[in-house]
């Protein structure tokens, strides 16, 4: 029972990603150069960030507009002297509200027609299914797809953060609420999304 | 902690609410809480499988997010171009002011965080005082003497900065855009093509394609099948590369351009900065070999650097021709570290991985054991043959020095060679030479890189924050600083060129130790590696070959010694040590020449200690004199001497 611990492939790296009062000093001192770190950042946490922008706002070139704003925020910050523990969580809250404040309002989700779904069957890595499982894998997909797009906003927000690897506290911390609230918002996504069955 | 606090989750009819589930799935109850439900989900059917339907709905929803939505979501239109002129800009404004205020404030705060009492604190405070005196004192030298980093520093900048991309990425593809011009005035022509390079990491294959009239190409060094023709351009491009160190693939790499530089002898360097179109600031290396130059070969070349980030972005060639120099320059349009999954297949269809399965960072069920299926039908075992071939190999890849690489027999008898390597590159590099034993079932290999095995360690335990720790260096000097400094002074060099000078004999100095240690200490390994029962029992042939390899390692011992002796003896050395009477050294069979590699490890050792206490940095200088005895270059010169005659054993 691993509850969201697979999820995606997520970088390895993240002891990269403490900026504590330790580093902080040598990057003053000049021994780690500042933007540098910053590029390294930059680089590692881009795509998860823009991943999650897309995912939730929809718009892909705001997405990466804004995921820069974010980085950038990340050096003003740091040249200030501010010192983060948690850089991940502190550049996705950047991220994320800077994108709350430029929102345009999209239904992200269209439905896709049958041309879609079969460029992506046809583009689905080599996997263990047999062709009668895969058929039934692309339907669970397509239902999949549909509901993803009747979920509420906190609801895509909480789902999309928790698939990154966020603990509860660190999703509360990102979208400014409670815990027990994001705790609420996962449960009635996967809710959304589980499969009538007799149960 | 902020777990949820849902002591009434019994409650509800004495079965765990949905939300209660989640939460223990998630691993957000408290223990107590979570034991309470762990037990009962082990009592209890109904809820075990409520919860595995939560567990499966996640599940689809991950395959989800990588099936579909994923490769629903295309990638940045502007490919992140932009974010360096913007951060550049960024830096410029925010500029170095009150850098020393912050640096104060930022003790300030350090120190009022720790709660001290109060006395100590007094001595705290004046300590720290002292400390940041010390330190604004060697910034401001710092500041005043060299602004720009040295060759070697930015070359292994920019390699390093390059695996930290690849790292960062599961099954990794490094992908670049390259506009290749060459200009060959005999025949007043330029070629121009447009390349483009995917380098799969994890699979130690490469794929090219070139920009033609029908759009993009692939082409391969074998033709045929695999893809149409290499442009004799790029063809000839290619040969230069070989011949000068340089991996042809991998043109504009911080890896090759260093395996160029590496191999010359003489040279010149340069470090310059610069700036690009748009403002980005840059760092040109210029590297001249001054020993002469034939035709075919490098006479110059540039690689230009982005300053922010230690990325190459340009490359020029300039090659000796008989009828002008020729040029060649790589211009990097595009880069980025794509994963394999999201590539499009069409890149590396109808070319095949080596028959390694990945070993990126993707968290597997399974611990990676090993480039073999689990299951090995018979039980092989290696033989001496084998092993020696294996031992060859590794030699030809440079990987038997120092390198945590080795090979060794489990218990069935199964030839394993581990290893950590620092590079993903050399670790393709190494997994490259030992393709020819790679299939054969005696023989078992692991390498995998720093990374690698940091994330699977990682992935193991729960990740805890650690700090970062740097080398802080505020006083001390090496021994032989003032000696040295002399003698360069005394030579006409003055104010920075004598660091310079110092820094780079020190350097030399160690080096050549140290690579007369390693290759002692690799010989000392191939030694032992045999008892004399089965060396007897090799054929003549392998014994032949293992002999080889040693006496390799035996020349390069003594190079390697003679050159450090050549260097330190003009600066340091009285007159050369009386050819007292020496013991003839005899090296006729295994059980004497095996004592001699003995010997001669020691030596190196003891020379190496030597050296190091003389070119390192400690806090109380130890006189040089009192290091470099007359016994110490009496032991330089034995270890010359033996090396020379191991390696002219038969």
């Amino acid at each position: 029972m691993d509850g969201f611990r697979g999820g995606i492939e997520s970088s390895g790296a993240e002891a990269e990603l403490r900026l504590d009062a330790d580093l902080l000093a040598l990057i003053k001192q000049g021994t780690v150069k500042l933007e540098h770190k910053v590029t390294q950042i930059f680089e590692q946490l881009r795509g998860p960030v823009y991943h999650y922008l897309v995912a939730v706002f929809g718009d892909a070139a705001e997405a990466e507009d804004v995921a820069q704003e974010a980085f950038l925020q990340l050096y003003r910050s740091l040249h200030g002297g501010q010192a983060i523990g948690n850089v991940r969580c502190w550049v996705f809250r950047a991220a994320h509200n800077l994108a709350i404040n430029r929102r345009k309002h999209q239904q992200f989700l269209a439905p896709l027609d049958d041309h879609s779904w079969e460029e992506i069957r046809q583009s689905l890595p080599d996997s263990a299914l047999n062709p009668e499982q895969r058929v039934l894998q692309m339907e669970r997909f397509e239902r999949l797809h549909a509901r993803l797009g009747r979920l509420s906003l906190q609801e895509r927000q909480c789902l999309q953060l928790r698939v990154e690897g966020f603990r509860y506290r660190e999703i509360a911390e990102i979208l400014e609420i409670s815990t027990p609230t994001v705790g609420e918002f996962l449960r009635r996504g996967i809710k959304k999304l589980m499969e009538e069955n007799h149960g | 902690m902020d777990k949820g606090s849902y002591k009434d989750w019994s409650a509800e009819d004495g079965h765990p609410s949905e939300e209660v589930l989640l939460l223990y799935l998630d691993g957000e109850l408290a223990p107590k809480e979570a034991g309470q439900v762990r037990a009962h989900l082990e009592a209890c059917w109904t809820c075990r499988v409520r919860a595995e339907k939560i567990q499966e709905t996640i599940t689809a929803f991950i395959d989800y997010q990588n099936d579909v939505l994923k490769p629903l979501i295309e990638p940045p239109p502007q490919a992140w171009l932009g974010f360096g002129g913007k951060l550049d800009q960024l830096v410029a404004e925010s500029g170095s002011r009150s850098l020393l205020s912050h640096m104060l404030g930022l003790f300030g705060r350090f120190f009022s965080a720790l709660r001290l009492p109060a006395s100590p604190r007094l001595l705290v405070k004046a300590a720290a005082g002292m400390i940041v005196i010390a330190i604004i004192a060697a910034l401001l030298i710092r500041l005043n003497r060299e602004p720009v980093v040295s060759a070697s520093e930015l070359l292994d900048h920019a390699t390093e900065a390059q695996v930290v991309k690849i790292q960062a990425t599961a099954r990794p593809v490094a992908y670049q855009k390259l506009r290749v011009r060459h200009q060959d005035p005999a025949r007043a022509r330029e070629d121009l093509v447009s390349l483009e390079i995917w380098d799969d990491v994890t699979n130690a294959r490469v794929r090219r394609s070139v920009e033609g009239v029908n759009g993009r190409q692939f082409i391969s060094a074998s033709g045929g099948a695999n893809g149409a023709a290499v442009p004799s351009v790029l063809a000839e491009l290619e040969q230069l590369l070989r011949a000068s160190h340089m991996d042809p693939l991998r043109p504009l790499s911080p890896a090759a351009y260093r395996a160029w530089r590496d191999s010359l002898g003489q040279k010149r360097e340069e470090v310059t900065r610069s700036h690009l179109a748009g403002g980005v600031a840059a760092l040109t290396l210029r590297t001249t070999p001054l020993d002469p130059v034939a035709v075919g070969q490098i006479a110059e070349a540039e690689l230009v650097v982005r300053a922010r980030d230690w990325h190459p972005i340009e490359q020029r060639l300039r090659v000796r021709a008989a009828g002008g120099d020729q040029v060649y320059e790589l211009t990097e349009v595009a880069f980025e570290v794509v994963s394999l999954n999201t590539l499009s297949p069409e890149v590396f269809a109808g070319e095949h991985a080596a028959s390694l399965p990945p070993t990126g960072t993707t968290p597997s069920p399974t611990p990676p054991s090993g480039h073999r299926p689990p299951s090995a039908p018979a039980r092989v075992v290696a033989t001496p043959e084998l092993e020696v071939e294996v031992l060859e190999l590794l030699h030809r890849a440079g990987a038997d020095l120092g390198e945590q690489v080795s090979a060794g027999r489990t218990p069935e008898g199964v030839l394993q060679v581990t290893g950590t390597v620092e590079t993903d590159e050399r670790k393709a590099k190494i997994l490259h030479a030992l393709e020819p034993v790679m299939n054969n079932p005696a023989v078992r290999i692991e390498i995998h890189t720093v990374a690698e095995a940091l994330a699977r360690q990682q992935a193991r335990r729960p990740a805890r924050p650690t700090t970062e720790h740097g080398v802080q260096i505020i006083g001390g000097t090496i021994a032989a600083e003032s000696e040295l400094r002399r003698h360069f002074l005394e030579k006409g060099l003055a104010g920075e060129r004598v660091d310079e000078e110092v820094r780079q004999f020190s350097r030399r100095a160690l080096r050549h130790s140290e690579r007369a240690m390693f290759h002692a200490a690799a010989m000392k390994r191939l030694a032992g590696r045999f008892s004399p029962e089965e060396l007897r029992a090799l054929s003549a042939e392998t014994r032949g070959r293992w002999l080889g390899l040693i006496r390799e390692h035996a020349r390069a011992v003594q190079r390697e010694t003679g050159a450090l002796r050549q260097e330190l003896q003009p600066v340091f050395g009285a007159s050369p040590p009386s050819e007292g009477a020496q013991r003839e050294i005899e090296v006729a069979d295994i059980a004497s020449l095996v004592r001699a590699v003995e010997d001669l490890f020691n030596l190196s050792s003891a020379n190496d200690r030597v050296v190091r206490s003389a070119f390192t940095l400690s806090t109380e200088p130890a006189r040089v004199s009192a290091l470099m005895t007359p016994q110490f270059w009496e032991s330089l010169k034995r270890t010359e001497k033996l090396a020379s005659r191991i390696a002219e054993t038969r």
